[in-house]
């Protein structure tokens, strides 16, 4: 057994056994769910429909119904992709970055936050789908054999590599989390009592049954896909922040932005995690599993990276003026007094200041106050890739074609609607799979547990 | 395929650990064991080699990066080469994100397929839990071939003695069948034919079509059928006298009267400098020189060929005196065999042909 300091908080708390363990994340999917979850269920459901109306009015009269115009071609539609593949990163973090470096806490939240990741990337490659305008024509993007020439695709393009970095992505991401679920499923297939949902679950599952070599082979399968999840993450945010930094724009024409977007990209999907389990913990009874000890560590997590991601918007600040260059100091001088003023100082509000408030332990540790600031964060998150893209496109290089961008009521539709499947996809999750990953939790049971204090 | 297999059930890890040293140590052929989770140091004790999905995994990113590096180098070098902003065709920094994805992907695509494959795990394999005990929950099983006479009951012995030391493990005997689901296989041709049969031959018939705003367009077609007037086209004829943009008119008309006229009444609007000379001489070597020869002497290629009868030359006495008007105008309209230049040479540009026509009028 390895030895622990008695110090160390459990990350088990209540003495479990390893039935108990089974029948407590099972349990929601045994049982029927509560009235709560049809009324927020519902919500989302008609929110998702509203957008997919939205989606099907644009797809009818073309892109036009969008606010986008001449000098501003990239709006809501790329600030709520960047946000999304954001928002999916923390997913992969904390299931592979977190396993190769060991991080036992990380078995209570991964299997959430790895639904989380694939439901977030669904909902950002939507919009750069969309914003193609013709959307049954979405598969010129990828080089396959044609008859028009063959016509190859740009492999200089950053939009290129966004294609093949996003659908690789969404793929890993997918088999990681199906192959870490598969024993779990196992689980469930052998726990539930209805005929058609033992079939069903039985199908999931493929037929686990324990086995030592497969066990063997699955960790060996997890840890590598967690090591090629690793600079795959990193390669996905650095690929759409590259959209940017390789064009001529001023304000987005920096080699900052690679590590900037991929730190952004962990804050905000670590304070969407915050944000589901919070409610998850609540909702479905797991705060023997969920701890405070969980929450303290994710919020260390944000003041970490939500540092960094400061630290970057005063280093481009600093660049712009210790570049000398004219252009660029005007870029982030009308960033901050510009027409998007707004925009700027909600943003820096919302990331540079409200997440300081972490270095205190008694915040850190505080359920409500956690679940308030991550709010912050991810309004403060989305209003950074609104910054980005938008006051720098607005004001580009001839004032005669300067303008204002609003969004419509269409692409505001959207962006609630991704909300609204993010949600109902999520909700459902909970629902028919267990959230936590059972055979992971049963495994860090007896070094990080209360269960030696048993004896 | 039937296989006769006891299984023995512990409730915690560190005594099956136990169990496993001791039916080790007197001599049972332990077939498996199953655990809830992945019990560390497990592999080792019941003597598995290390798993080769690593070696898959490189293998396959291997193939992928590969795939991307000479697909790319293949596509930029060979099949389509295209110059974008002057960079070279060879690109191979901007091949490293999709070479570098391609690997992941690959290598996660052929691990997890090798993992599926060498555990034979496919969806609805059937696990039956009612003969074999549920190793998914709480119970740690070893399964063991059934042993015959003396060693059954050494073995009944053995989890006997256990039972006093440890918490209860229970032996249950199971029969296992082991048989492959075939309904789905059948399945799969069935998708194809499926698939396939779906596709219709006739191409000019788009199929069912729907909300097809962005295809067709709203307003007519220009060279389309007018739908008011059956007999007219789309496309309108111009107003009388509109003239297109940057065309300069010319008002006599193709005719003996209309040569003498333009003869007497026109005039080059530029006036004679090198430069519009210059430029004249590049405009009669792309048009002119094929009959008139370089200096307007006749013998130009195609009268050398004899594919053209010899046009007057510039020295004649018919030309030598020729007044810019009449110039203008045959090169305008054209002249015995020599066809109209009007719509190969702008106004301006017949200007300074006949500029340099000039020139050589005067050298001659």
């Amino acid at each position: 057994m390895t030895h622990e300091s008695p110090h160390r908080e459990p990350l088990i708390s209540g003495r479990k056994t390893y039935r108990q363990i089974t029948q407590d994340i099972c349990s929601p999917i045994l049982g029927k769910p509560g009235k709560l979850w049809y009324i927020v269920i519902s919500v989302t459901t008609l929110v998702f429909l509203y957008g997919l109306s939205m989606i099907i009015y644009t797809l009818w009269k073309g892109i036009g119904v969008w606010g986008l115009n001449k000098t501003v071609g990239w709006g809501w539609d790329i600030t709520n992709f960047v946000w999304w593949i954001g928002i999916g990163h923390a997913g992969t973090f904390i299931s592979a970055i977190l396993l190769l470096f060991r991080q036992k806490w990380r078995t209570s939240v991964n299997r959430a936050a790895e639904a989380m990741t694939i439901f977030a990337v669904i909902c950002a490659g939507l919009f750069p789908v969309i914003h193609m305008g013709r959307v049954w024509l979405c598969f010129y993007v990828f080089p396959y054999p044609n008859i028009r020439g063959p016509l190859w695709v740009n492999f200089n393009s950053p939009l290129l590599w966004d294609v093949f970095a996003i659908s690789t992505y969404f793929l890993v991401s997918l088999l990681f989390w199906y192959v870490g679920l598969i024993p779990d499923l196992g689980t469930l297939r052998d726990k539930v009592a209805s005929p058609l949902k033992r079939k069903v679950y039985s199908w999931l599952s493929f037929g686990w049954n324990g086995s030592a070599k497969h066990w063997e082979r699955h960790e060996s399968l997890c840890l590598i896909l967690a090591g090629l999840a690793t600079p795959l993450v990193l390669s996905v945010h650095s690929i759409v922040s590259m959209d940017f930094a390789t064009s001529v724009i001023p304000g987005w024409h920096t080699t900052i932005f690679p590590p900037y977007f991929v730190s952004g990209a962990v804050f905000s999907g670590f304070a969407m995690v915050l944000t589901l389990m919070i409610i998850t913990r609540k909702l479905m009874n797991l705060k023997d599993y969920i701890t405070i000890g969980h929450i303290e560590a994710m919020n260390k997590v944000i003041i970490l990276t939500g540092s960094i991601v400061g630290m970057a918007y005063l280093t481009e600040l600093f660049m712009a003026w210790y570049s000398g260059v004219q252009y660029e100091q005007y870029v982030f001088m009308n960033r901050m007094q510009g027409p998007y003023a707004w925009a700027y100082w909600t943003m820096m509000t919302c990331n540079l200041g409200v997440p300081q408030l972490f270095w205190f332990k008694k915040i850190r540790r505080n359920v409500i106050a956690t679940f308030i600031i991550a709010i912050f964060i991810n309004i403060g998150m989305w209003f950074e890739r609104f910054v980005i893209i938008v006051t720098s496109l607005s004001r580009d290089y001839l004032p005669s074609s300067w303008t204002y961008y609003k969004p419509t009521f269409v692409e505001v539709g959207i962006f609630l609607g991704t909300l609204g499947f993010f949600f109902t996809a999520f909700l459902l999750f909970t629902r028919f799979f267990p959230v936590i990953a059972i055979s992971e939790i049963k495994n860090i049971m007896k070094s990080s547990g209360e269960y030696e204090n048993r004896k | 395929m039937t296989n006769k297999y006891l299984h023995i059930v512990f409730r915690d890890e560190e005594n099956l650990f136990e169990g496993i040293d001791l039916l080790r140590a007197n001599d049972f052929s332990i077939v498996d064991v199953m655990t809830p989770f992945p019990v560390h140091g497990l592999d080792h004790k019941i003597g598995l080699k290390p798993s080769l999905i690593p070696t898959v995994g490189f293998i396959c990113g291997a193939i992928g990066a590969l795939t991307g590096f000479f697909f790319q180098s293949w596509v930029f070098t060979s099949s389509w080469p295209m110059n974008f902003g002057g960079k070279p065709f060879f690109a191979f920094p901007s091949f490293i994100p999709v070479i570098f994805e391609m690997t992941v992907l690959f290598s996660a695509l052929g691990m997890v397929l090798a993992f599926l494959y060498r555990s034979k795990l496919y969806p609805h394999k059937e696990c039956s839990t009612e003969k074999v005990p549920i190793t998914t929950d709480d119970q740690f099983v070893i399964k063991l071939m059934k042993p015959e006479g003396e060693k059954l009951t050494l073995l009944q012995k053995l989890v006997n003695e256990l039972k006093v030391k440890l918490d209860n493990p229970e032996i249950a005997i199971s029969e296992k069948l082991t048989f492959f689901n075939n309904k789905i296989v059948a399945l799969v041709p069935l998708a194809f034919i499926l698939c396939f049969s779906s596709c219709k031959n006739n191409k000019e018939q788009p199929g069912y079509e729907y909300m097809p705003d962005m295809v067709y367009s709203r307003s007519f077609e220009y060279y389309s059928a007018n739908p008011l007037d059956k007999s007219k086209s789309m496309a309108k004829v111009p107003p009388v006298g509109s003239i297109p943009r940057s065309f300069t008119p010319y008002p006599y008309p193709n005719t003996k009267d209309g040569y003498e006229q333009a003869g007497k009444e026109w005039i080059n609007p530029l006036s004679s400098n090198d430069i519009y000379i210059d430029e004249g001489k590049k405009l009669f070597e792309l048009y002119c020189v094929y009959c008139h020869g370089q200096k307007g002497e006749a013998n130009g290629i195609l009268v050398e060929k004899q594919k053209f009868p010899p046009p007057p030359s510039f020295s004649s006495d018919i030309l030598k005196e020729l007044p810019a008007g009449k110039i203008f105008h045959s090169i305008t309209y054209g002249k015995n065999l020599m066809g109209p230049h009007a719509s190969m040479l702008s106004y301006q540009e017949r200007c300074k042909v006949v500029l340099f026509v000039q020139s050589l009028q005067k050298k001659l």
